[in-house]
């Protein structure tokens, strides 16, 4: 169990709203257009499948991990 | 418990510490460095090695030395060096990444390692903005970027000297 | 020493016990907060100044006499217990040892529960036995470099404590185990063989005590009512109506005070230095 400390980038302020509600996602800051959060994994296919569900959603142009801390 | 389970891994001591073979008959099994450690990173060994009962080390994954230097100043015989001041001149280790598993080789944008590591942009770089890349010349062994790896087991191991 | 100075020495005795207890504690907590203050009974560190529990300091010494540089604060740090012990004998044993503290409020508790006061306490037949025990412990500590960390049990129970106040309940299992171990054959099978026979640190200390220190004597010239008053109060089983207590008395002051109480100042029992 692991928490991802992430960034997303996004073009349109939609695009913004819409990650933010997200429901995995825990939103701790938003500026413009880049957005903080933490989301809640296991493991890596967990992980490749929320990122190419947060990058299918247009406007998002990219997905950064910056940090994690394990669950435990 | 493991408790006979013998294990003759090398482990990653405060920072300061001399050679392992000195360090073994230096340490006196006090405990300073562990209750001057402002983080309790340091570990006292128990069941897990008996033979090394009571030797401090760092288990980077669980939580890694933040390079504060409180430890070699309150050490009383000398195994961690006193006179070691500067974070950069820290040798517990070096890490290597794994670029199999690591995550940024795999085609995700992950920059946990690089962010989190305190020789920032020195020790660890990002080729082409995407692969993270050890300059083993900087790197200090500390095991941050170890324990912010999202990988499980972590992509990047910081394994301790010979 | 007039007669209210020695009944409550035993009351300051316990009360320096109970000190040491809670200042150890206090300096696990402050740990983060203050460099001072900083250690265990195997080694402390009261600003500049380290001290070194002696038995650890030699078989240190030992395992690095090949080595170059062993350095001055440390041997400094071991000195320091000695030249206290040169003038005042093993007061580390009565008056700081937490291990003894322990032991003693646990002989409290058995006289209070089985009403019968313990007075056959285990004594070596000859010094040599001690002597020869610390040989062995040093060798020991040379052949397997694990050793010498579970012999010195002051230091054991303050690493104990701290591990405790971690949360590391793995390294307190290993001791747990190990203590209760030694507890046991040291309180109900072979009763206060820890202190009179095996301390590795408390045969150092005794080594090093100059025989005009601070020693309990019986004085010739003042009649012995032959009592042994002072025996039954000793908490570890010496006689000293028989004046062959020196080489294991550790400095209580438990019989003088007895003698003093039962002789009214006439007393054969007395604390002298030099």
């Amino acid at each position: 169990m692991f928490y991802l400390g992430v960034q997303v980038e996004v073009e349109t302020k939609e695009a913004g709203d819409e990650v933010a509600s997200l429901p995995f996602f825990s939103l701790t800051r938003r500026k413009d257009n880049i957005i903080l959060g933490v989301i809640e994994i296991k493991d890596l296919t967990e992980w490749r499948s929320i990122e190419s569900f947060i990058e299918s959603i247009p406007g998002v142009v990219s997905v950064t991990i910056l940090s994690s801390v394990s669950g435990e | 418990m493991p408790i006979f389970k013998l294990k003759f891994q090398r482990y990653l001591r405060p920072p300061g510490a001399l050679k392992e073979e000195e360090f073994i008959k230096k340490c006196i099994r006090c405990g300073k460095c562990q209750q001057v450690c402002p983080y309790n990173s340091i570990i006292l060994t128990s069941w897990e090695n008996p033979f090394q009962l009571g030797l401090p080390y760092i288990d980077a994954r669980k939580k890694p030395c933040y390079l504060c230097m409180k430890c070699p100043p309150v050490c009383p015989t000398g195994a961690l060096d006193r006179n070691l001041k500067d974070k950069e001149k820290v040798r517990m280790g070096i890490a290597k990444i794994d670029k199999n598993t690591c995550w940024a080789y795999q085609g995700s944008f992950c920059r946990a390692c690089y962010l989190n590591c305190p020789i920032f942009d020195k020790a660890l770089k990002m080729t082409d903005e995407l692969l993270p890349v050890v300059v083993e010349e900087y790197c200090v062994g500390c095991g941050v970027c170890e324990h912010v790896c999202p990988v499980e087991p972590s992509a990047i191991v910081v394994y301790p000297p010979k | 020493m007039d007669r209210k100075y020695l009944s409550s020495l035993n009351v300051k005795r316990r009360f320096m016990q109970i000190s040491v207890f809670i200042f150890f504690f206090a300096v696990y907590y402050s740990s983060h907060y203050q460099n001072v203050l900083i250690g265990t009974f195997y080694s402390f560190k009261i600003g500049p100044i380290h001290i070194v529990d002696p038995y650890i300091y030699l078989t240190y010494f030992v395992r690095n006499i090949s080595s170059p540089s062993i350095f001055l604060e440390t041997f400094i740090g071991f000195l320091i217990p000695i030249v206290i012990a040169f003038f005042l004998g093993r007061v580390f044993c009565s008056w700081v040892c937490p291990y003894n503290f322990l032991y003693e409020i646990a002989d409290i508790i058995r006289f209070r529960l089985t009403k019968r006061k313990i007075i056959k306490y285990y004594i070596p037949s000859s010094p040599r036995y001690r002597y020869l025990v610390l040989l062995i412990l040093i060798v020991l500590g040379i052949l397997l470099p694990f050793f010498p960390f579970y012999m010195v049990l002051p230091g054991l129970l303050s690493t104990f404590l701290h591990q405790i106040i971690l949360r590391s309940w793995e390294f307190v299992s290993y001791f747990l185990v190990l203590f209760l171990i030694i507890f046991v054959v040291d309180f109900f099978l072979v009763k206060r063989v820890w202190c009179n026979l095996i301390c590795p640190t408390g045969v150092l200390l005794q080594i090093f005590t100059w025989r005009r220190g601070l020693r309990v004597v019986k004085e010739d010239d003042v009649e012995c009512g032959k009592c042994a008053l002072c025996s039954f109060e000793c908490p570890l089983g010496l006689t000293p109506h028989l004046d062959n207590h020196q080489t294991l008395c550790f400095n209580c002051g438990k019989c003088v005070a007895a003698c003093e109480r039962i002789r009214k100042g006439k007393n054969p029992l007395k604390f002298k230095t030099l």
